[in-house]
């Protein structure tokens, strides 16, 4: 299947570009797609699927696009 | 001019008084700027001078002026884009900052130059040296000082119309509903998430926005929380390993972004006062200032 992806922040580095599509083995979590472009869970980072905010258990589909952030916290 | 309009803007009957406007044309005049603009305004002797023969405060002074189209000279640049109703409105508003410190100094400031009628600072916690990088309440002679005293203090001097309470002590699931109880809107200028997600619960529990703000390293986001919103608790409580924390701890908090954050957040607090723009309602605006890159990001659903 095939999902489209678009990083920010420093996630932006993760990958060649940071927006871009791939193919995805059926029933892949967010978690997953998270691990595989190597994205730190030390810091918060923040999942949205179709414009929904969704946990990192969330199964993927065919078609779906996904923004990954960082949310910051200091002041 | 819509007498109703301003019959219900402020509640104080006392001020809509033909003494009152009688004192304001009296000491108001033609201005005429260096740009070679016109007015009839009226300057802050003038207001102070209004108020004591009145018998009422500043600010009260200044509505009165504006509702009579006269502008108190210190608001004169905002009048273009807000205009005399706007500015009146403002000066009748309540705005609560929880945290005085790097991007809770600006906002206090700029809150206090644009003319919020009442504003109330709440932070416990005293200036430290390391402070000096960003946080604009801070001299190098206010070191140790309560960043909440400091604050109520710059208000002051930037503009005696407004009026300003400071508590210094921190925001606690306890005290948040007294503390805020008097505000339309609350500005997050906080410097961890943990009070954020009170604050988000304690929102819902008022009724009122939260306007978040934060930043780490060059990265910021802004947004409008509503009230009965769990985009914070989502955001870090949720699924955040254990171990995560904020990306400022490894990027710190340096000096530009505080301000371009601060900025943002009173932009909110106008746009959700005046009810007018497009405010960033459950939506994030996150901004990536070394690429310029401004994103909308949106959190809603």
């Amino acid at each position: 299947m095939k999902i489209q992806v678009h990083l920010y922040g420093a996630f932006r580095s993760a990958a060649p570009s940071p927006s871009f599509s791939r193919e995805a083995v059926e029933g892949m979590t967010v978690k997953e797609l998270m691990e595989s472009l190597h994205l730190p869970d030390t810091v918060y980072r923040m999942a949205l699927v179709n414009d929904i905010r969704v946990k990192e258990g969330t199964i993927l589909r065919d078609g779906d696009e996904v923004h990954i952030f960082q949310p910051v916290g200091g002041g | 001019m819509d007498l109703t309009y301003w019959k219900n803007l402020f509640t104080e009957q006392k001020l809509l008084s033909i003494e009152i406007d009688e004192l304001i044309c009296g000491y108001s005049g033609l201005v005429r700027t260096s740009a070679g603009k016109e007015y009839t305004g009226i300057d802050l002797r003038g207001i102070r001078r209004v108020a004591a023969e009145a018998g009422i405060s500043v600010r009260e002074s200044e509505i009165a002026a504006l509702r009579l189209d006269i502008i108190p000279v210190r608001y004169f640049r905002n009048i273009a884009s807000l205009g005399a109703v706007g500015q009146a409105r403002l000066l009748s508003s309540s705005v609560s900052v929880v945290g005085a410190g790097g991007l809770g100094g600006l906002v206090i400031e700029l809150l206090a130059r644009l003319g919020i009628g009442k504003i109330t600072i709440i932070d416990g916690d005293r200036f430290a040296e390391d402070n000096l990088n960003r946080q604009v309440l801070c001299r190098e002679d206010d070191l140790d000082r309560l960043k909440a005293e400091v604050g109520e203090q710059r208000v002051r001097a930037i503009n005696s119309a407004i009026e300003v309470t400071s508590h210094p002590i921190f925001l606690t699931e306890e005290n948040a509903v007294e503390l805020l109880s008097d505000s339309q809107v609350v500005v997050d200028a906080l410097d961890r998430i943990s009070i954020r997600i009170v604050l988000e619960k304690v929102i819902g529990k008022l009724g009122i926005p939260m306007v978040h703000g934060a930043i780490g390293g060059f990265l910021g986001q802004v947004a409008t929380i509503m009230p009965g919103s769990n985009i914070l608790s989502d955001l870090y409580g949720g699924d955040a390993a254990a171990s995560a924390r904020g990306i400022e701890t490894v990027l710190g908090t340096p000096t530009v972004t505080p301000a371009v954050i601060a900025s943002m957040e009173v932009m909110e607090v106008i746009k959700f006062l005046l009810d007018r723009g497009t405010p960033l309602k459950d939506e994030f605006l996150y901004l990536e200032l070394e690429n310029a890159i401004f994103s909308r990001i949106n959190l809603g659903r």
